[in-house]
């Protein structure tokens, strides 16, 4: 199974993130998951210009070359994504944020019907499953839910589903068991 | 009165979202004395000049739209850059407007849920956010179809400059529809099986001589 992690983490000096991020990594080796983790901070990301060329001028391409390009190639081939970041003031990291502003070359403009409603139909023949990876900061669970229900979110516009939500004081074992029963 | 409006539209001053702020502040400014500023958070890195403004501000009212179901990365920047500010200026009236392409609100009330909380993190006074869905392509559909939603910002934007406060009913109407109707519903369905597609979408796709390439895969 290949898993890409996005590191939307901000702060080189949080070592605690990182760290989590990276045993995961060391426990995952011994399965059979071949395992990146991209370090969004360390990366040039402009943001999303919403001008739309990758839906109506040059369907499924982005016209800006940054770092994206490899992570949207990168995701494209993923069986599983983890999108990973300290909740920062109440979120996801902005780093984190305008990433996933950059995948939409991955969807069609187009409306389609899921359940009872209206949602971009798919461009690629497969999408990967989504999970979280959190640093609940504040300690505040309302913060925890609310990012958990927009990932919820943003995964069904993915064509795909979100598969957990763990916090970093989760067993790093716990995540393996669970990344691994896909 | 004095508004601040924060546009968090990549698209900045072409955007949507401004159409929909610059129909609020026509409002807004039919109160006599009231004052407003703008600032686009497409322009440029303006930081310091944000922050001085949040800490000044009597009232604010931040619009951007929905991106991958939630706030523009530029939107969650800004928001980054007032931790420092929480108890700068208690009391100041924070309201939002989410505007979205989807023809159902729905989408857009998870973030709701986000901005509420975010509002509450610097003791200020909650005005509640603006939800408007069905947007994209506003600016091609003719002056008499937009009318209608831009005269409800209009009459909000006023009430606000009047009494300081978002009216509860017309935000409820500018929400509207929150989820389609069996009937909406049955019409999506059906335009998939005949692939009619997406007149807005295809129209531009042609203009563009895109139309045949439009279910390319991803490339880079």
């Amino acid at each position: 199974m290949r898993l890409l992690i996005l590191n939307g983490n901000p702060d080189e000096s949080n070592k605690v993130f990182d760290n989590y991020l990276s045993l995961l990594k060391k426990d995952l080796e011994g399965k059979n998951v071949h395992i990146r983790i991209i370090y969004l901070r360390d990366l040039n990301i402009i943001h999303c210009q919403g001008c739309w060329s990758c839906w109506v001028k040059t369907p499924g391409k982005c016209t800006f070359s940054d770092d994206t390009v490899a992570i949207r190639e990168a995701y494209a081939k993923a069986d599983m994504v983890i999108f990973a970041s300290p909740l920062i003031m109440g979120f996801v990291s902005s780093i984190l944020k305008k990433t996933m502003d950059k995948l939409i070359p991955l969807v069609h403009p187009y409306i389609e019907i899921v359940g009872d409603e209206t949602h971009h139909m798919k461009r690629q023949e497969k999408y990967p499953l989504i999970g979280l990876i959190y640093e609940n900061l504040s300690r505040d669970m309302e913060d925890v839910h609310i990012t958990t229900d927009i990932f919820g979110r943003f995964a069904i516009n993915l064509k795909s589903v979100l598969i957990f939500s763990f916090s970093i004081s989760t067993e790093i074992s716990d995540v393996t068991d669970e990344i691994d029963s896909y | 009165m004095k508004l601040t409006v924060i546009n968090g539209s990549p698209k900045g001053k072409r955007s949507n979202t401004k159409l929909l702020t610059d129909a609020f502040l026509n409002g807004y400014h039919k109160t006599f004395g009231n004052q407003s500023k703008e600032y686009f958070l497409s322009d440029k890195k303006l930081d310091a000049e944000l922050q001085r403004d949040f800490i000044h501000a009597e009232s604010l009212l931040i619009a951007f739209p929905l991106y991958t179901d939630s706030m523009p990365g530029m939107v969650k920047e800004y928001f980054e850059s007032l931790e420092n500010y929480k108890s700068s200026n208690p009391g100041i009236k924070i309201g939002f407007l989410v505007q979205s392409g989807f023809p159902e609100s729905y989408h857009s009330f998870f973030v709701a849920r986000y901005l509420k909380k975010f509002a509450t993190l610097f003791d200020s006074d909650y005005l509640g956010t603006i939800i408007k869905g069905g947007v994209e392509g506003i600016q091609m559909k003719p002056a008499w179809m937009r009318r209608k939603t831009l005269k409800r910002f209009e009459k909000l934007g006023f009430m606000f400059g009047k009494y300081g406060r978002f009216d509860q009913s017309i935000i409820k109407k500018l929400s509207t529809p929150v989820k389609l109707g069996r009937f909406a519903l049955g019409f999506f369905k059906f335009a998939k099986i005949i692939k009619l597609g997406n007149f807005y979408w295809d129209y531009q796709l042609k203009s563009n001589n895109a139309y045949e390439k439009r279910f390319d895969k991803h490339s880079i």
